[in-house]
């Protein structure tokens, strides 16, 4: 009774989604006009945001104005400069650049490549973002073809993270994965929760809750994980060394152009339309063929081109 | 039994043991013999260096054991709180009060005394658990705020976990705190993270943890190995000693072998040989030893043959001969068979001495003496007394054999040919006998008895032996009564002897009067005998320096007498070669001589040139000396020597009297004339004044002053008299009287 009534909704929803597809492609894209103006936050001056900048500034050109964040001095300075109506639309790139961005009132703020953004308030009709994590359903999609077997996985988080464990359980139902979800405090209780439920589960999706990673914490972490012969699928593939099976990350060009999207949502509207965090079309996925070959997985079809051999 | 428990049963057994070899060596010390014993002492003080070694060893081993077991028990806490940090998370996660895994541990390491898990402000225990059930480890308060403080700023820098070792809580348990940390990588940096690199990250300190662990569990063994060890070595030792003592015993006994031996030679024995046996070193002691004793050995045999022999002929001497003459004196004595006592005495001796010198007279005495000895049998007795007398002790034999003897021996003589370069001679000898056949007198009776005898000889002509008779004449009989020995040494203490003065004249006029003193010794009554019935016996007996003193003291006192008249009286006194050996003559003639206020140059000491040519070097240095004085000097019987004249050149003296041989014969012997005639030159080219003895008539007087004689002395010019004449003599005074 309750299967057919799961297949029942299953299709109900399927449908439904592709109307709703439909009608997105038959509606044109929207465009900032040339005189819009775009304050970006930088947090942190690294590769990455370094990168992020760099492909979102093929969309905004000249229209948008790249504040970095410093010193207290520096956040003071850039805070009053992004609150001036003239500063326009404010981009927060990073956790730091986010927190900031709370004191900014009235004005529409987008973050982006900011995990926990629950717990740092980013919520509100003028305050969304794009994800840092790729759709999960390219993440379940890929792990599930690379592991077919694979059936229980778990995520461990800080706290304030429902409503992105809400999307990740939505789409690993589909793929008849279940969500094991332990939400700790601190970089030791996630060791331990993962030890503690290792029996559990299949593998792991690290993500990027820097509040309870520490650098020892992902070595021993990982460690744990290919002594147990667990599959890891992380956010970034710098961890494809420590043993982990495939790495899944939005593109930077993706973040951006979903990025440049939103804003041009938001410019022509008071509010900003769509959910809280949306995220990026394209993910850049690559598989460790070392740790494929450890856990006895073989990647096929089109999976082949993300294999790398380190 | 715990091990904190066993650690202190094994610390306390120790005690007790080390306290039983402390008393056990007091005892040892007190049960030693009184008399201390080397072995012993070598023994005691190899087992005090042994223990002093061993409590050394035992020290150093328990200090670094010690410190290396503190520093094993830190390395093992820094490894089990990082165990615990992960065991504990627990703890911190879901507040539980069991965590089986620690317990677990703990349970298979009893090292681990105790853990606490506290809050972050390190006052609040969150979970304990106790290795040791009956043993409760409290801590009041939990950590000190100082270590919570020091240890949260630790713990927040740095990859590297911060212990801190807390030394002062528990007594062999090492207490080491750890804060519990979390961290967090940098906001921003979660995306960029790279296992690679060391990622931005926050640090913050949950709790801490406390740790004991216990060191009683390794000292327990530590102690338990040490006793078994002590055990071990104390087997040892008690093993060593025994065998030690075998050792040093066995390697000692030639040691106190020597004890024997050198008892033997305290006591004079000197056939001793020590055993040269044993280690080298005591080996060396008794090789030593054996070169000491013979050294000794000969040094005894030397000294022996230089008191008992004669080193010229080999023969034994006076001292011997008389010890040997008073053994066979008491064996006599005890009934045995009478021996003969003979005293030889060579004939002309003089003559070959003075002719061929001292060196052929030796030869002469050597041969003399291999002669006698070669005669006589082993069980006689040859023995030189000095100069050319001979003494033979010849056991067993009466007086006929004893004569038969002594004609055997005159044989011998008459047979003896003495060869020196071209010279052939004979040598007589004069044999004085006596018979010793009772034990009534003395040796120095019976030497006394066989010396009359050969004086007997002599004055029978010589070449003949003479027995001495008890029925012999008056003199025989005073000498006899009282030998001549005696009777000098009666004469010097009792001023037995008397002076004559015989005048001595200048052929110019002279304020000087000069005499010769001539002695003569008193007899029982009142006749006077001359020097030479004496002074042989006087020289046998060493009694000449006592002769020599008693007349230079009193010619001095005769000249204070003398001068005390007006007079200037200068007495020649003759004196024996002794006075050349006595070093306080000098300052005892000048002591004499200021005492008596006598002008030095009245004294004038004669000796003969035989004497002073054999004594050149001391007579010359006596000479000078008393010159320095102003004593004068007079070689007498100059010429009878047959000196080389050279020696009165080196002779420091004022008076050539020339010997009497060669003046009265003058007038009719050419020779001598001319003998004179040249000592008389000599002594004017040397600005000495000469004196003719024997000067008997007017023709030797006239002829003597022709030949350039300055001094005259005989019958002529004046006979020895008991006093001084009345007045001075002088040439005119003489040839008037004549």
């Amino acid at each position: 009774m309750d299967r057919q009534a799961y297949k029942l909704g299953g299709w109900i929803g399927c449908i439904a989604l592709g109307l709703l597809l439909s009608a997105c492609q038959s509606r044109a894209p929207l465009e900032l006009p040339p005189a819009a103006k775009v304050t970006v936050l930088q947090g942190r001056n690294n590769a990455d945001t370094r990168r992020l900048i760099k492909a979102l500034r093929v969309h905004l050109g000249q229209r948008m104005q790249v504040m970095r964040l410093g010193s207290k001095t520096t956040n003071n300075r850039v805070l009053k400069a992004a609150r001036k109506p003239e500063s326009g639309q404010v981009v927060a790139i990073g956790p730091r650049a986010a927190r900031l961005a709370r004191y900014i009132k009235d004005k529409q703020i987008i973050f982006v490549r900011v995990f926990n953004y629950q717990a740092i308030g980013m919520k509100g009709d003028i305050r969304k973002g794009v994800s840092v994590l790729p759709d999960s359903e390219t993440v379940f999609d890929n792990w599930k073809q690379l592991s077919p077997k694979l059936r229980n996985v778990g995520i461990i988080t800080g706290h304030s993270t429902g409503n992105t464990l809400a999307d990740i359980r939505a789409s690993a139902s589909h793929y008849g994965i279940r969500i094991h979800h332990v939400v700790v405090r601190n970089d030791k209780e996630m060791v331990y929760a993962a030890r503690k439920m290792a029996r559990k589960v299949d593998g792991y999706w690290l993500l990027p809750d820097e509040r309870i990673l520490s650098g020892s914490s992902i070595r021993r972490f990982m460690g744990r994980a290919v002594r147990d012969s667990k599959q890891v699928v992380s956010y970034t593939p710098s961890l494809l060394k420590l043993g982990a099976l495939m790495s899944v990350e939005p593109t930077h060009q993706s973040i951006a152009e979903r990025l440049n999207e939103r804003l041009a949502d938001g410019y022509y509207r008071q509010l900003i339309p769509g959910p809280t965090v949306d995220y990026a079309r394209d993910a850049e996925i690559r598989i460790s063929a070392m740790a494929a070959k450890r856990l006895g997985l073989m990647p096929s079809g089109r999976q082949g081109q993300y294999v790398i051999k380190r | 039994m715990s091990s904190s428990d066993r650690a202190s049963w094994y610390q306390n057994t120790f005690l007790q043991v080390t306290g039983k070899i402390t008393d056990s060596l007091s005892k040892l010390k007190l049960t030693l013999p009184v008399k201390k014993s080397m072995v012993n002492r070598i023994l005691l003080v190899q087992l005090l260096w042994a223990l002093c070694v061993y409590l050394a060893v035992v020290g150093v081993l328990w200090w670094n054991s010690n410190r290396l077991i503190e520093v094993s028990v830190q390395h093992q806490a820094r490894q089990w709180v990082r165990e615990m940090d992960s065991l504990g998370t627990r703890v911190y996660v879901s507040r539980v009060k069991r965590l089986p895994q620690i317990e677990q541990r703990m349970q298979n390491t009893p090292e681990i005394a105790y853990v606490r898990f506290f809050d972050k402000s390190g006052s609040k225990v969150l979970y304990q658990h106790s290795g040791k059930k009956d043993q409760e480890f409290t801590l009041a308060g939990g950590m000190d705020e100082s270590q919570v403080q020091h240890l949260a700023q630790l713990g927040t820098q740095g990859d590297e976990l911060p212990v801190l070792f807390d030394p002062a809580t528990y007594e062999s348990v090492t207490r080491v705190l750890t804060p519990v940390r979390v961290r967090s990588i940098a906001a921003d940096d979660i995306l960029n993270f790279d296992p690679d690199k060391d990622a931005h990250e926050t640090t913050r300190v949950i709790g801490f943890i406390d740790l004991g662990m216990d060191r009683s569990y390794y000292l327990s063994y530590l102690l338990s190995t040490m006793l078994y060890t002590s055990l071990g070595i104390l087997t040892l030792f008690i093993v060593s000693v025994w065998v030690g003592r075998g050792i040093v015993v066995r390697s000692l006994a030639p040691l106190s072998n020597l004890m024997m031996p050198l008892a033997r030679l305290a006591r004079g024995e000197r056939d001793v040989e020590v055993q040269t046996t044993g280690d080298e070193e005591i080996s060396a002691i008794s090789r030593a030893l054996n070169t000491t004793i013979d050294a000794v050995r000969e040094r005894d045999n030397s000294l022996r043959q230089l008191a008992e022999y004669d080193s010229l002929t080999g023969l034994v001497n006076r001292n011997r001969f008389t010890q040997e003459l008073e053994t066979e004196i008491a064996r006599i004595t005890r009934g045995g068979e009478p021996a003969s006592l003979f005293f030889v005495d060579l004939d002309q001796f003089k003559y070959i001495n003075d002719t061929l010198g001292h060196a052929a007279g030796d030869r002469l005495l050597q041969q003399v003496g291999n002669a006698l000895m070669n005669r006589m049998r082993d069980v006689d007795i040859v023995a030189r007394f000095g100069g050319d007398e001979f003494a033979i002790l010849a056991r067993g034999t009466s007086q006929r054999s004893a004569t038969g003897l002594a004609n055997s021996l005159l044989k011998l003589f008459r047979d003896l040919r003495f060869n020196e370069g071209e010279h052939a001679l004979h040598v007589h000898c004069s044999i004085g006998i006596t018979l010793i056949d009772s034990g009534t007198r003395s040796a120095q009776d019976f030497l006394a008895q066989a010396d009359m005898a050969c004086h007997q000889a002599k004055a029978s002509g010589r070449n003949c032996y003479s027995v001495y008779q008890e029925k012999d004449d008056a003199k025989g009989r005073m000498a006899a009564d009282m030998s001549w020995s005696q009777a000098i040494l009666n004469a010097i203490a009792q001023d037995g002897f008397a002076f004559q003065y015989q005048p001595i004249v200048s052929a110019s006029s002279e304020e000087w009067e000069n005499y010769e003193v001539l002695l003569r010794m008193v007899g029982d009554d009142g006749e006077l005998i001359a020097p030479s019935a004496f002074l042989s016996s006087a020289e046998r007996f060493g009694l000449m320096p006592k002769i020599d003193a008693w007349v230079i003291r009193n010619a001095i006192q005769a000249l204070a007498g003398f001068n005390g008249s007006k007079r200037k009286v200068r007495l020649f006194i003759n004196l024996s070669g002794h006075i050349f050996k006595d070093t306080e003559i000098i300052s005892s003639i000048r002591d004499m001589l200021k005492q008596h206020k006598v002008p030095p140059e009245a004294l004038c000491l004669e000796v003969t040139e035989q004497v002073a040519v054999q004594h050149l070097e001391e007579a010359s240095l006596l000479m000078r000396s008393l010159q320095k004085i102003g004593c004068l000097f007079a070689l007498d019987d100059f010429g009878a020597g047959f000196s080389s004249l050279t020696y009165i050149k080196h002779l420091p003296i004022d008076f050539i009297k020339i010997d009497g041989s060669f003046v009265s014969n003058m007038r009719h012997d050419q020779i001598d004339q001319a003998m004179v005639q040249l000592f008389a030159q000599v002594g004017k080219t040397l600005g000495k004044k000469t004196v003719a003895e024997y000067v008997e008539n007017l023709e030797t007087l006239a002829m003597l002053k022709k030949l350039g004689v300055t001094y005259f002395q005989g019958y002529y010019v004046g006979k020895p008299q008991g006093a001084l004449p009345d007045k001075a003599l002088s040439l005119r005074k003489i040839k008037a009287r004549s």
